[in-house]
């Protein structure tokens, strides 16, 4: 009896203990704890911290998890050589930084944004990479507040906001690649030479990822491309038969599709579209994010002869010495090649470069770009060239609407292919 | 089981809540700390304490419904959507302040939850649950789909909260806000379960037929229950979006539904201080599990940065179903045995 | 009527098939235990997965088909045996949670064992493609999917009939005691049906899987499959085979009908709707046995 009365109290003082240390832990520990930072003063500044918060679970996970791994991996050839040297041109000695980073899930949705913020900040990021529309949404508030660097993979953000400083757009946003679909779509039809209006339907995931593409901008432009929106059909989050949606939108006189759509969702739609043998009568123009090869596994030959919007060259374009350098890191790293792989390389790299050093001049450690970029390019074994694409800019208070460029890909023999020139996005600032 | 020496010589000492002048000094020393805490606790807790808070509502108002009138909902994510976009339109759209669309919302959802209570006069059990996972899911398909009243999938973003010409914009102060309407609304849920009403809803969950032939109007007091299950699903979400600044429509998840009901079930259904006790518990592990799961992660290369999800996920789902099978009447029992034992203390009984 | 009429009533006659085969489990396991098995979706799913890693890892589909199932029958089995064997005669609630965790702890070995891809596609080994009668268009996965649920129904109903297990199946159904004082062992029987049910769940997943690519949106499905069962009546195995076309008939006509109207996206909550509406009218579902409660 006494015993037990003891190893019950024993474990409710063990238990109570723990949850005043976990209170007590969180009060004084979690303060914001001094980094390793000295300011320029020619000690080395050590480890570099990148806080990433994106989707690694959710209706998007398929492409943010090897996006980020891209963006990362960069970063863990930099590490692997022993970080990254460089000459501090202030004090002409050399210094030697390494990268770590933690990623943590928004699970596509703004609500665990505020306490992952929190959380890792209390580690003093360098930087932040948001590779989540949700999460860029719900935290750019706060980069702006607490200047702090973000790297920013999707979004909407030109749409959404008045410029923001601090956050780095590195893709064209989902509203641009609708407008580019429906230049695309009137460009075609008018090559074919048939007359009238093209009649084009919304057709995407009812998600809102999938409804991105759709916003009062985008529709407005289709006006004055003189492309018909003829309606909009969303199917339901979960596998489906999409019978019924094909049917109605035949039935509707629709010759072209476009919305947004992960590899997954473009895969069924392909396979669906060919097995109802519509492919010709309706045009599936896919996003940005399935011009790849996750789409081609996933839909195998029902892709033939599809087309889409590509905001990034093809994987097996051996002219592009770039492509070339990216194959063979992603080869090393055993990188899934996403859609935009090449972009997150890019950004992890070569342009990865203007955001430490933007973001360590913030902080009081002005260098110049050539030192780091030279460092850079020692560190790693490739050089960048010219990229039309992957490029990171910042939006000013003039500019707030990144130009991204975009090109016509299409799918041919299980391969994604150019099947057009490179061209800059429509402007659709309101006049 | 009253402190020793706690006698009641009348009605009014014996439904006072705090009756002992031990009680008093704790529930003081507890405000003290609760208010206080801005001044030394980090970001990382105060941010993490308004979280908790504000789902605690949620889940408190749920209790009402599930814990004491024994009607089932796996729908109260969707509610407290409800209440954050009504919320959000009412200051964004209509001008209100935030006081009156803090009210407009709690309002707003307990009538939504009436009408999605009406078929809970003819069903029960697993129809019930089928019903409300129908409000989910037509409650969160209309956030995303009602564009011209949502913002579809833009969502709304709103201003941070403001009474009179104060504005609650740090964390600090809106930790103060949503601390003081948290402790106004658990006083409130406490009372009203002490009250007549209170009493009908333990007899409607224990038999519904037998309550109706002792006198209790199923009609009214089922309603009420979804009314104010749902109302405070609305003053959550409507503190929620204001301390988010923005409202998107995925946001309001069945799994955060289900979390709710999980949360009840390991505070123990059916007691205030078991919401209390299931919310902290299920945050603080969620935490844990969170720190816990790159680490993971980077343990097994196979599953790789995907564990932040599964992690958590497993984490609930074993804490739930280790309550459900080995202690159902959650937490606060075990609280409830240690403070009978602690006063009977060195008898056993 | 026209084509597409035709045509998308046939295929939503279909596709409605495959949500008789998923709530027939959901009955089946109602039916002998009274709860509802809301991890219904989920053990589809990693159904599914461990489907589709057999089938493309082994020379032999078929064999690999069989281990699947095996797999979801062990699954049914400890399910049951851990976490529900210990609430019986706990309140209806417990069951319903218990049911809801269970699917998220499958979801997260879902996750967990994906290796950071969520999304697979079946090697083919079941026939694709579609066939034409007339202008007519219709999946043929989709029709094999139909007449496996119809295969199975009967082989449910047979079972119900004609084997001892079948009648002791029913016996428990009835009333557990009287069951257990007639020398059934209850026990037994709730394991039998949740391997059942757990296998019928495997059977849907590996041909949803083969037909629509594995993915976590298959859980949802699931959801679709209580719908069925719940406007058919819970009890009711006629009423499962019978709803189930008609929720697939009516998704596809609302996206011809009513889609144009609301802007799109009718499909996902129409099923819903009509069983909110059911429920008001008809509490016990279309076939459900009217329950006599007493005090």
């Amino acid at each position: 009896m006494k015993r037990k009365t003891m190893i019950k109290v024993v474990g409710w003082v063990a238990l109570f203990g723990l949850m005043a240390a976990l209170v007590l832990g969180g009060c004084g520990g979690a303060a914001p704890a001094p980094t390793t930072e000295k300011t320029a003063s020619g000690e080395p500044i050590g480890n570099i911290f990148i806080a990433i918060v994106t989707d690694l679970t959710g209706p998007t996970s398929a492409d943010c998890v090897p996006n980020i791994l891209a963006h990362v991996a960069p970063f863990e050839i930099a590490n692997k050589k022993g970080g990254l040297v460089y000459m501090d041109p202030k004090t002409g000695k050399q210094e030697r930084v390494t990268f770590t980073w933690e990623m943590a899930d928004n699970q596509a949705q703004v609500g665990p944004c505020p306490a992952i913020y929190k959380r890792l900040m209390t580690k003093n990021p360098l930087f932040w990479i948001s590779g989540s529309s949700a999460s860029t949404i719900a935290l750019a508030n706060q980069f702006e507040q607490d200047k702090v660097t973000c790297v920013s993979h999707p979004t909407n953000l030109d749409v959404y906001y008045p410029f923001k400083r601090y956050i780095f757009g590195m893709m064209p946003s989902y509203p641009e690649a609708g407008a580019a679909a429906i230049k695309w779509a009137a460009e075609d039809w008018k090559s074919k030479g048939k007359s009238g209006n093209p009649k084009l339907a919304w057709f995407a995931m009812n998600v809102p990822f999938g409804k991105a593409q759709k916003t009062v901008e985008v529709e407005a432009y289709a006006k004055s491309m003189g492309v018909d929106i003829a309606g909009e059909w969303w199917y339901p989050p979960m596998p489906v038969d999409l019978t019924a949606e094909f049917k109605a939108m035949e039935a509707a006189g629709v010759n072209y599709t476009t919305g947004n759509e992960t590899p997954y969702q473009a895969a069924a739609v392909a396979k669906e579209i060919t097995r109802l043998g519509l492919k010709d009568k309706i045009k599936v123009i896919h996003s940005y994010n399935s011009m790849n090869e996750p789409t081609i596994e996933l839909a195998g030959d029902a892709l033939e002869g599809m087309v889409g919007m590509g905001c990034c060259p093809p994987r097996d374009d051996a002219n592009n010495p770039v492509m070339v350098t990216y194959q063979k890191i992603a080869k090393e790293h055993n990188l899934v090649w996403g859609w935009s792989t090449a972009i997150c390389l890019a950004a992890g790299g070569p342009e990865g470069i203007e955001i430490v050093k933007a973001a360590l001049e913030k902080r009081g450690w002005p260098l110049t770009t050539d030192n780091m970029a030279d460092a850079w390019e020692q560190m790693a074994t490739y050089s960048y060239g010219p990229a039309p694409f992957g490029v990171l800019r910042s939006y000013s208070s003039t500019d707030h609407r990144s130009q991204h460029h975009m090109v016509v890909q299409k799918f041919v023999g299980r391969r994604v292919v150019n099947a057009g020139e490179w061209f800059k996005l429509p402007d659709m600032t309101p006049k | 089981m009253l402190p020793c020496g706690t006698r009641s010589f009348s009605y009014e000492e014996d439904v006072v809540v705090v009756r002992t002048r031990a009680q008093w000094g704790l529930l003081i020393a507890f405000l003290v700390f609760l208010f206080t805490l801005p001044l030394y606790g980090s970001y990382y807790v105060l941010t993490l304490l308004n979280m908790m808070a504000i789902t605690l509502i949620a889940v408190q108002g749920l209790n009402l419904l599930t814990g004491y009138c024994g009607q089932i909902s796996v729908g109260q994510a969707a509610f407290v959507g409800v209440g954050a976009y009504i919320s959000a339109i009412a200051t964004t759209r209509f001008g209100l302040p935030w006081l009156a669309a803090l009210i407009c919302s709690g309002v707003g959802a307990g009538v939504l939850g009436i009408i999605f209570g009406l078929p809970a006069l003819r069903i029960k059990g697993f129809y019930l649950a089928m019903a409300t996972l129908a409000a989910q899911f037509v409650l969160c398909w209309c956030f995303l789909n009602l564009e011209t009243w949502t913002g579809g999938t833009e969502g709304i973003h709103v201003d941070d909260p403001s009474i009179g010409g104060m504005v609650f914009s740090s964390e600090q102060s809106q930790y103060y806000l949503i601390m003081v309407i948290t402790l106004v609304m658990m006083f409130f849920a406490k009372n009203i379960t002490r009250t007549k009403v209170g009493r009908a809803f333990v007899a409607i969950r224990d038999n519904d037929l037998a309550a109706n032939v002792m006198g209790v109007n199923l009609l009214f007091y089922k309603l009420l229950a979804f009314f104010l299950c749902c109302s405070f699903a609305g003053i959550a979400g409507s503190l929620l979006t204001h301390y988010l600044g923005v409202v998107s429509p995925e946001q309001f998840t069945l799994e955060d539904s289900v979390l709710y009901l999980g949360m009840l079930v390991v505070g123990g259904l059916g007691s205030t201080m078991g919401a209390v006790f299931g919310v902290i518990m299920v945050k603080i592990l969620n935490e844990f599990a969170i720190i816990l799961a790159p680490i993971l992660g980077a343990v097994f290369p196979w599953a790789g940065p995907v564990t932040t999800h599964a992690v958590p996920l497993l984490v609930y789902s074993v804490i739930i179903i280790v309550f459900l099978i080995f202690e159902p009447r959650g937490l606060n029992h075990r609280w409830s045995i240690f403070k009978s034992s602690y006063r009977l203390y060195p008898f056993a009984y | 009527m026209s084509d597409t009429v035709i045509t998308l009533v046939i295929s939503g006659v279909l596709v409605g098939g495959v949500y008789s085969l998923i709530g027939l489990g959901v009955v089946l396991i109602y039916k002998a235990t009274g709860v509802v098995n809301f991890s219904q979706g989920a053990i589809l799913m990693i159904g599914a997965l461990v489907g589709y890693f057999l089938i493309s890892s082994s020379l032999f589909s078929w064999l690999a088909v069989l281990l699947t199932l095996v797999f979801c029958a062990l699954l049914g089995y400890v399910m049951e045996r851990i976490c529900l064997r210990p609430l019986i005669g706990q309140p209806m609630i417990s069951s319903v949670i218990v049911t809801l965790a269970l699917a998220w702890a499958i979801k997260a070995f879902y996750i967990l064992g994906s290796g950071q891809r969520l999304e697979r596609a079946y090697p083919p080994f079941l026939p694709g493609g579609s066939f034409e009668i007339g202008e007519i268009i219709l999946s043929v996965t989709n029709f094999w999917n139909f007449v496996i649920a119809i295969l199975l129904f009967i082989a449910f109903v047979a079972l119900f009939k004609y084997t001892k297990t079948g009648l002791a199946m029913r016996a428990t159904a009835d009333d557990h005691e009287v069951a257990q004082a007639l020398g059934i062992s209850v026990k037994g029987v709730f394991s039998q049906v949740w391997i059942i049910g757990a296998m019928a769940a495997g059977i849907a997943g590996i041909l949803l899987g083969s037909s629509l690519n594995v993915s976590l949106g298959l859980e949802s499905l699931g959801w679709k499959g209580l719908i069925v069962v719940l406007i058919g009546g819970l009890e009711s195995i006629v009423g499962c085979i019978v709803v189930g076309p008609l929720i697939g008939v009516l998704e596809s006509l609302s996206c011809l009908y009513i889609d144009p109207l609301v802007g799109g996206g009718m499909k996902e909550i129409v099923p819903f709707i009509f069983m909110l509406v059911v429920m008001i009218f008809r509490p016990t579902g279309l076939f459900g046995l009217e329950r006599i409660e007493r005090v």
